[in-house]
């Protein structure tokens, strides 16, 4: 213990003695994080907006009511709609200039009362990354409505059609009969339905697309370049124990009682003050820039430090394998460069192509990334950070077992 | 204290050490004393655990190294060749630091640590970083580094290479105050002066083999009297010189460029030396005579300098 506490100060007052390491930890990253984020519109509070055509081939009342309801208050914060013909909106479309264009098909209104099956087609911009995945989920959750509604309300339904159908002749007292059995009709089913409407998928939607709203480019990137900063630091840890040989004290180490496994775990304990004073002012910066929620602070610092360690667990394996520190410094920069790229921490992956933001997702700092990042804009929960939290202990535990496999097997000993 | 058996270390076909054997006793510095690459510092770093011996074994205390190398190592103290201190840390946190590695804990840590400061006399420096001392106060802490946990054995590695005469009389006499204190030391060096003044017993090696162990006097009685007689120059072939060489002259090692002579008195008979060879046609560009002392000892038993 008393080793393992001497370890651990040594370690700090050695951390904090080369403030310049640290303030590089942290600067490259909001350098870079400022800079992409001013190149690709950043954060200036303005609510990125689906511009979603409109082409009503059915011009009824229920394509109408639908469009309507696209347009209500919380969705309209969300959208701009454009109704257009299908022809120019293609045009539009092929322009780049809209998300995506919603084909109402003709015939519509007719089949949705008759309680046949009708398909909406929703036409999206490949340009565009993220607001085109927006609108199709909007639409998805109005055509879920109508389903809903076409499955609850069919008797209802048929009537409307048998009411519209009438009112091209004279309306009578048998019509003012049918309208109010088909008022209480309804209102009934309103009334039994209640209490699941009030956990009806309109619910979630909302928040889902509240989460999004947030989702401006420096919203997605933030988490990204938090982890850069976790990188560099990683990789600048792991250094140390070439220093540690070159200095000759890891070879002295091996000549005393005192445990490698000790020696490492000292280094763990104090790369994660090392880690937490890095992410810490990031943290703070970018909680404050994007008005994020400052209970997410603890969590975010928690989840970081630990991918923080599993990659400088990574990192010190890579160093003491390599027969060199000029060639652990490349190795190592063969190996997290690419990572910094492709795992979303140099670009969010929402932005890069998806076969890449597929194959980002599974590397070691996107697999800790992506709930992180969910979580933060709203999108994800707890329950997600679970199995990966039990994957990057197990990593950390083997990469850091391998490494005191390699220091006892001559590393530390040279 | 320390009794090292047949002790052997192969690197692939190459052997470093074979099978040398030596006994250490409680309050003696026993000097190891080689040319570089004699196998010295393997040697060292098998006795410290460092590497394990191929065969043979070794026993610290009465703690085979092997099996209890827990026991072996608490009472071993390790005085690096180059230094292996922490120069961004305090000199005291280094103290501490490797305290704790050796198991210290508590009261007895921090006695040790105002005890080794003023060992090495950097009382007045315990809390600056050895970043901004100088090479003999580095050395100084290095040597405290290796004693904060009062060892009954302490191996010091060539420990003044690169060390100015003051700061390696300082160091000498902290080696003089652990012998004082009951713990025996062993001494790796190649220079041949360093051993004779601290050592009272010394093993000289070379090419990984024990070739002499004794006291001063009893290597110093191997060599005689007769002193050695080094030339530098152009000699031809060796079998034409048996019959050029003055009476009472004995050839150690003769090589085209170089010969290592051995006789009494050798200033006396240095100039019918010279003038034998002149017959000869041999060429004489420098000369060097060497009263009796351990590197002509090395010389004798393998033709070759000690500082090689």
């Amino acid at each position: 213990m008393t080793f393992l506490i001497a370890s651990i100060l040594k370690n700090l007052q050695r951390i904090t003695a080369q403030p310049w390491s640290v303030a590089i930890w942290i600067g490259v990253p909001l350098l870079v994080g400022g800079l992409l984020s001013a190149v690709m519109g950043g954060s200036d509070g303005e609510t990125p907006k689906v511009h979603l055509l409109i082409a009503d081939e059915d011009g009824s009342f229920l394509s109408g009511a639908l469009v309507d309801m696209l347009a209500r208050e919380e969705l309209g914060d969300l959208l701009i709609l454009e109704p257009v013909a299908t022809v120019s909106g293609m045009a539009t479309l092929d322009e780049g200039e809209a998300s995506a264009m919603l084909v109402i098909p003709e015939g519509f209104q007719t089949a949705f009362l008759a309680s046949e099956p009708q398909a909406l087609r929703l036409v999206v911009n490949p340009l565009q990354q993220i607001l085109p995945e927006m609108a199709v989920e909007l639409t998805r959750l109005i055509a879920d409505f109508g389903s809903y509604a076409q499955v609850a309300f069919g008797p209802e339904l048929d009537a409307v059609g048998q009411l519209i159908a009438e009112t091209a002749d004279v309306a009578g007292p048998e019509t003012a009969s049918a309208i109010g059995a088909l008022a209480s009709g309804t209102a009934t089913k309103l009334m039994r339905a209640f209490p699941h409407l009030t956990a009806a998928p309109v619910e979630i939607a909302v928040e889902t697309t509240e989460g999004a709203r947030e989702a401006s480019f420096t919203m997605l990137f933030f988490p990204g370049l938090l982890m850069m900063s976790v990188i560099f630091a990683a990789q600048g840890l792991a250094e140390d124990l070439w220093q540690e040989r070159e200095m000759g004290t890891l070879r002295r180490l091996r000549s005393t009682v005192a445990p490698l496994g000790t020696f490492l775990l000292a280094r763990v304990v104090s790369s994660s003050f090392a880690l937490v004073l890095v992410i810490l002012p990031l943290g703070l910066l970018g909680f404050t820039l994007l008005d994020l929620d400052w209970g997410s602070l603890p969590l975010t610092l928690a989840w970081l430090t630990l991918a923080g360690l599993m990659l400088s667990a990574l990192a010190s394996l890579i160093q003491v394998l390599a027969p060199t520190r000029k060639s652990g410094a490349l190795f190592s920069s063969l190996v997290f460069f690419p990572l910094l790229l492709v795992g979303g921490s140099f670009f969010p992956l929402e932005s890069t192509p998806n076969f890449l933001a597929t194959f980002g997702r599974f590397t070691p700092n996107g697999i800790m990334l992506e709930p992180l990042k969910a979580y933060l804009i709203g999108t994800g929960d707890l329950a997600a950070f679970a199995p990966i939290l039990g994957i990057s202990l197990a990593a950390t535990l083997v990469l850091t077992a391998a490494t005191v496999w390699r220091l006892q097997a001559g590393f530390a000993t040279r | 204290m320390i009794e090292v058996n047949a002790l052997s270390k192969q690197f692939g076909s190459f052997k470093a050490v074979d099978e040398i054997s030596f006994t250490m006793r409680p309050g003696e510095v026993f000097g190891l004393l080689g040319p570089n690459g004699a196998g010295k510092s393997t040697t060292i770093s098998c006795i410290s655990g460092l590497i394990p011996p191929s065969s043979g074994q070794i026993s610290i205390s009465g703690h085979d190294l092997i099996r209890q190398p827990c026991a072996a190592k608490t009472r071993l103290g390790i005085v690096p060749q180059e230094l292996a201190i922490y120069e961004d840390i305090s000199v005291a946190q280094n103290l501490r630091y490797w305290g704790a590695a050796y198991g210290l804990r508590g009261a007895k840590l921090s006695e040790r640590v105002a005890d080794v400061l003023e060992v090495i006399g950097l009382v007045d420096r315990g809390w600056d970083r050895p970043k901004d001392f100088s090479g003999g106060m580095k050395r100084r802490l290095n040597f405290g580094c290796g004693i904060v946990h009062e060892p009954d054995v302490l191996l010091l590695d060539e420990p003044t290479v690169g060390v100015d005469p003051q700061s390696r009389e300082r160091l000498f006499d902290m080696v003089r105050a652990q012998i004082a204190r009951g713990a025996s030391v062993l001494y790796t060096t190649h220079h041949m002066e360093e051993a004779e003044a601290l050592c009272d017993r010394i093993a000289i090696v070379d090419k990984g083999r024990k070739i002499a162990e004794g006291t001063l006097a009893e290597l110093r009685a191997q060599v005689g009297q007769r002193d050695i007689i080094t030339l530098t120059g152009a000699f031809g072939l060796d079998p034409a010189l048996a019959g050029v060489l003055p009476e009472g002259i004995a050839v150690l090692q003769a090589d085209m460029d170089r010969l290592t002579l051995e006789t009494e008195d050798g200033p006396a008979r240095l100039a019918r030396l010279l003038d034998a060879l002149a017959k000869a046609g041999a060429e004489v560009r420098e000369t060097v005579v060497r009263r009796p002392n351990l590197e002509s000892l090395f010389l004798k038993l393998t033709g070759a300098e000690l500082r090689a």
